[in-house]
This record gives C-alpha cells, sequence and structure tokens, in this order.
C-alpha cells in the first residue's frame, strides 16, 4: 500500500514539474499551520493532508508556513502529512502587511487556513490587505475541473443548509479557511521528502494577538433567554457540582439543574429544568449526569442541540441527545473544558 | 468622536425555511430584520458617544427597502442614517461590500470609529470588520465587550482567545463587538413611531462613492445549496475520554455554539 502511494505520489510530482515552470515555491498551494509552547496546533497535519488532496487534483507543490516554531522535527511532520516544502519562523503571528508581501511574491494558487477564530480575522486582513476573495466556514473544499478554480462547502443560516461557493476564475490567490475539526486523521508518510527552510518576518506580531490576560467572565444571561446551558443532575454527586460550574464557565452557559439537583440542593429552584420548573429553548443544552426523567426531556424539547453525557449507556436522555457521551462525568467534563479552551484559539 | 455603525438587514434564519424537495432556501414566509449581532454593536457604539460624546452614524449597504434597519437603529438612537444602494451592488460579496462601506466612510470622513457586529446571521462570514480595517488601514479590536475611550486609544476586552485580552487601539480604529458583549436596549414606541415619521435617511449609490464598475466585481460566486444531513437524535461520540471531548468541542465549535467566535 505504501509502495503504490509512493508511486502514486512520484508520478504526481512529475506531473507538477512539468507544469510548474518558476520553480517550488512559486504557486501551489500554501497552507498555514502552527505551533505553540505545546507542539504543533492539533489541526496542523491534518489541514495539510486535506491540502493534499486538492493538490493532487491540480498537480500542485504544497508549502506550509510554519507560524512559532522552528523545530525541523515538527516540520516533518507535515511533510510526512502531504508536505513538500515547510517555512518555519519563530514569529507568533506576523503583521498582516509582512505576510501580505511574503504571499504575493510566492503567488501561490490557493492560500488555507484552519478557521480558528484567530486565523479567521487574520485570513481577513489579509485577504483585505491583498484585494483577494477569502471564504470563511468552510466545510468541504473541491476544485471546480472546468476552471481548476477552488469550490468550497460551507454552512449557512444557522447551519441549516450548506452553500456551494467557487472562486471567479483566474482569481489567485483564492483564499479559505476550513474548520478544523472534523478532520479526518491524515496518512501519514514518513518516507517523504520535503524541503525545510527558515524565514524571517519583521518583529512584532499583529496588534491585537497580544494584551493584558483578563480574567472577567462574561455576565449571566437569565435562563429562559440563555443561548447555552449547562445542566447537572444527580449524577454528578461522585464528581462534584464545581464541574457543572466550570463548564458552564468554560463555553459561556448558564447553569442549571433536574429535580436530582434541586433536592441535592445544588441549585435554587428557580434553576430547576422541568416542566413544573423551567422550560428552556437555548441553542445548546449539555445535560451532566442527567438521566433524563420524561418531565425533563419534555422541558428542554425546544432546544436545538442536546448534549448527553451520562455513565448509564441506557440513560433516557440519550434518546433526545443529539449527541450522547458515554462515561464518568468526572472525566469527560474536564477534558472537555481543556478540549473548549483549545478552540477558542492559539493552541492545539 | 464620530462613530458610524455598520448595520446589514437579513432574513431571521429561524423564519427562513429548507425546502427538502427543491434542495433551497424557502424565504416565502422569511422575516427581515436587523441582524441581531449588529443590535450589540449600536448599543456599544451609543454606549461610548454617551461616555464620550461625539455622534453615532448608521449605514448598511443593501436594497432601498434596507431602510428599514435604519430607522431601527435611528429609534435606537443614531443621529444619521445612511443607505448605500444601487443595482450594481446587487451581486456584492464580503470584499465588494467591504470596498463599498469603505468608500462610504472616506466619503463621510472624520470618523473615528467604525463599529460591526461579529458576524451576519444569514452567511457567517465573520470577516467583515478585518476586512475594513485592512482597506482602511485602521486598528483592529476584534470580540470586545466593555468599550471605552482613552486619550486617542479605544480600549476594549477582546474575547477572540481565551481567557480574554485587553485591547488598545489608537484611532481610528474598527471594532467587532462580541455577540454577548451586552443587551440591546430596545427603543420606546415613541422613539420608533418618530424615527419611522421623521428619519431622514441619505441614500448614496455606486456613482457617489466614486466606485467604477471592477471595483464592484464580486470575486466569489454563489454556485448551489445542497441540503445537511439530517438531524439525528442519539448519535453516540465514542472513544477515549480526550478523544470524546475533542471531538465534542470541535462539533460545538463548527456548529457555532461556543459563543466565542467572531
Amino acid at each position: 500500500m505504501a509502495m503504490d502511494m509512493s508511486y502514486l505520489e512520484s508520478l504526481q510530482t512529475l506531473m507538477a514539474t512539468e507544469e510548474t515552470t518558476e520553480g517550488e515555491s512559486s504557486g501551489g498551494i500554501w497552507v498555514v499551520a502552527q505551533s505553540t509552547a505545546e507542539g504543533l496546533a492539533g489541526w496542523a497535519d491534518k489541514l495539510v493532508a486535506q491540502a493534499r488532496l486538492l493538490a493532487d487534483q491540480l498537480g500542485a507543490y504544497i508549502q506550509v508556513l510554519l507560524l512559532g516554531s522552528e523545530d525541523e522535527a515538527l516540520a516533518n511532520v507535515l511533510i510526512a502529512a502531504g508536505a513538500d516544502g515547510v517555512h518555519m519562523t519563530l514569529s507568533a503571528l506576523p503583521s498582516v502587511a509582512a505576510v501580505a508581501e511574503f504571499v504575493a511574491e510566492r503567488s501561490p494558487e490557493i492560500l488555507l487556513f484552519a478557521d480558528t477564530p484567530l486565523f479567521r480575522q487574520y485570513a481577513a486582513q489579509l485577504a483585505g490587505k491583498l484585494d483577494k476573495p477569502f471564504l470563511s466556514g468552510c466545510t468541504g473544499l473541491d476544485i471546480d475541473m472546468v476552471t481548476s478554480g477552488l469550490m468550497v462547502q460551507r454552512p449557512v443560516m444557522d447551519n441549516r443548509i450548506n452553500e456551494l461557493v467557487a472562486m471567479r476564475e483566474g482569481v489567485r490567490p483564492q483564499i479559505a479557511a476550513l474548520f478544523p475539526e472534523p478532520l479526518p486523521e491524515p496518512f501519514s508518510d514518513p518516507y517523504r521528502t520535503g524541503s525545510v527552510e527558515v524565514v524571517s518576518f519583521p518583529a512584532g506580531d499583529v496588534p491585537w494577538l497580544a494584551g493584558e490576560v483578563v480574567d472577567a467572565p462574561l455576565s449571566q444571561p437569565a435562563l429562559k433567554t440563555a443561548k447555552v446551558i449547562v445542566a447537572g443532575g444527580r449524577g454528578m454527586a461522585g464528581a462534584g457540582w464545581p464541574l457543572v460550574e466550570s463548564l458552564a464557565e468554560a463555553i459561556g452557559g448558564v447553569v442549571a439543574g433536574s429535580r436530582g439537583a434541586l433536592d441535592e440542593g445544588w441549585i435554587p429552584e428557580e434553576r430547576m429544568i422541568d416542566l413544573v420548573g423551567q422550560r428552556v429553548a437555548p441553542d445548546l443544552y449539555i445535560a451532566c449526569g442527567i438521566s433524563g426523567q420524561m418531565q425533563h426531556n419534555a422541558a428542554i424539547e425546544n432546544a436545538r442541540f442536546v448534549v448527553a453525557i451520562n455513565h448509564n449507556p441506557n440513560a433516557p436522555i440519550f434518546k433526545v441527545a443529539d449527541v450522547g457521551l458515554v462515561g464518568d462525568v468526572g472525566e469527560i467534563i474536564p477534558a472537555l473544558i481543556e478540549s473548549v479552551g483549545d478552540f477558542s484559539a492559539m493552541v492545539k | 468622536m464620530r462613530i458610524v455603525v455598520c448595520v446589514k438587514q437579513v432574513y431571521d434564519p429561524r423564519t427562513v425555511r429548507v425546502s427538502q424537495s427543491r434542495q433551497s432556501l424557502d424565504l416565502r414566509n422569511a422575516e427581515l430584520v436587523l441582524n441581531p449581532p449588529d443590535l450589540l454593536a449600536m448599543e456599544e457604539a451609543l454606549r461610548l458617544r454617551e461616555a464620550a460624546g461625539g455622534e453615532v452614524v448608521v449605514l448598511t449597504l443593501g436594497k432601498p427597502e434596507a431602510d428599514d434597519v435604519l430607522l431601527w437603529s435611528v429609534a435606537m438612537g443614531a443621529d444619521a442614517a445612511y443607505l448605500l444602494t444601487d443595482e450594481k451592488f446587487a451581486e456584492a460579496d464580503v470584499g465588494v461590500t467591504a470596498k463599498v462601506l469603505a468608500a462610504a466612510m472616506r466619503k463621510l470622513g472624520d470618523v473615528d470609529a467604525a463599529f460591526l457586529g461579529a458576524y451576519a446571521a444569514d452567511s457567517e462570514a465573520g470577516q467583515m470588520g478585518a476586512r475594513l480595517s485592512a482597506l482602511l488601514g485602521w486598528s483592529f479590536l476584534p470580540s470586545v465587550t466593555d468599550v471605552f475611550k482613552t486619550g486617542s486609544n479605544l480600549a476594549g476586552l477582546s474575547q477572540l482567545q481565551s481567557p480574554a485580552r485587553r485591547l488598545l487601539g489608537a484611532l481610528p480604529a474598527v471594532v467587532t463587538v462580541h455577540p454577548r458583549a451586552t443587551r440591546p436596549r430596545f427603543p420606546h414606541a415613541a422613539r420608533v413611531i418618530n424615527a419611522y415619521r421623521d428619519a431622514k435617511v441619505v441614500v448614496w449609490d455606486a456613482d457617489d462613492l466614486g466606485l467604477a464598475e471592477d471595483e464592484l466585481a464580486p470575486q466569489t460566486e454563489f454556485r448551489s445549496y445542497s441540503l445537511l444531513p439530517e438531524r439525528e437524535r442519539g448519535n453516540m461520540i465514542e472513544g477515549s475520554v480526550e478523544e470524546m471531548a475533542r471531538s465534542l468541542a470541535g462539533e460545538l465549535y463548527r456548529r457555532r455554539l461556543l459563543d466565542r467566535e467572531a
């Protein structure tokens, strides 16, 4: 299998060589990856692997701009995932003007970002600076074989429908940001080779990256109008109620509970989700350690997206949940808080 | 302080039906509203005016009937309203819209700050503020709450990263307001009636803004809609604790349920 793949790739490389006359690092697909103190961003190699799928259709090379590291080992991970060249810099997020110049010099066909909150804003500024198209919030990428242009799929109208949008013919670079999750694990080929070099940018990150860290949680809206509710039930007894509050804080949600939580004295009566208590209709409802009695489940029937975390796989809450996780709330909630924090920005 | 608030008229996604048979949107009973995140931008701008003095100008690009969202903004407290409308804007994508807004900002002159909502509830591109700041060469304060003026700077608490960061940007600045920054005011009925009866909306077209045809050519084109997989209850996420957590966080992020995104 590995043999076949490398044969195919060398064939593609051959084809690409014939088509590309300006050398390896001109044209092609550029991917912006990132590394922090904790290592390569979790999406970095997956994004490169997605770019590989496009590159194979175009017969193009993939170059990666790796921000925040000059560690060759990390570059090799990206090469194994499909990159042909990695350009590393210690700069965490160089100024938009500097990267605009860098991009203009290399005239990529496609410039690909991960759609994290931070990189979306960064790519949008870059696109504005270059006066080029940028499609954010993509969940799928493809090549229009007629125009050789990029086509993307992106959910719109509150996630109710996908729209298919194409870049106009001939516009370069075509900038897009792909949601980093869920992306499949990349096929990693340790025998792939590629070039690695260090590039430098003028000192100074984008001004809106740095700033004094402030620990000021946003105020809690009322239960009735809350967009996000994190509710706990009797199943929180072992792990402890504060976990529910921590999760609510981490995702910007309001704390509530089931009748069980009220009986345990963890919530006041006005925070009880129940047919005789509060009926709610948030965009997101996370039920932690709530088994899901009929009285409770009926009170959340208008919630748009329900997540249930419970140790009992037969708990009725899973029947009304969009997504269920079976396991120990004491383990899952802390892991979820960490993962949610990761998505807010820079880390993997 | 002269603050411009850029607002957008959108179809309220809750009133838009998805036609399964035609694989498209059914807009027959859809309601046009002021993009909800823009209400927060209006609110923060009005509070800044109340604290620092000056005026709030509201701006929209849209069809002639988009004056409705301007009148509502005037009822909330805006001092002046501008409608940018032209048949040549009909195909405007994000890039073109940013150019039109920037041209309007230049024509207005003496603008100290532009406030925008974090995203539009229909297209959800979430990039207008960033693009505008790059086009104008202004400072950028993304996804902020608690905006105030200090000297010749604007300060705000940016929620783009977690935990939040205190940002300072020299004026003029583009500010996008976090969707949970505050609660927007709901104007008294009398104010609404006065606005709809008396408020003047200035209308500018492409010529007024000095925009040539080639600047208005979109670089992206809508092709079609495709249906999302049907909502299935009872999907289980499996794997190790870390894998489950990561997968769920990714799902929530993709569905824009983490409320942090700009």
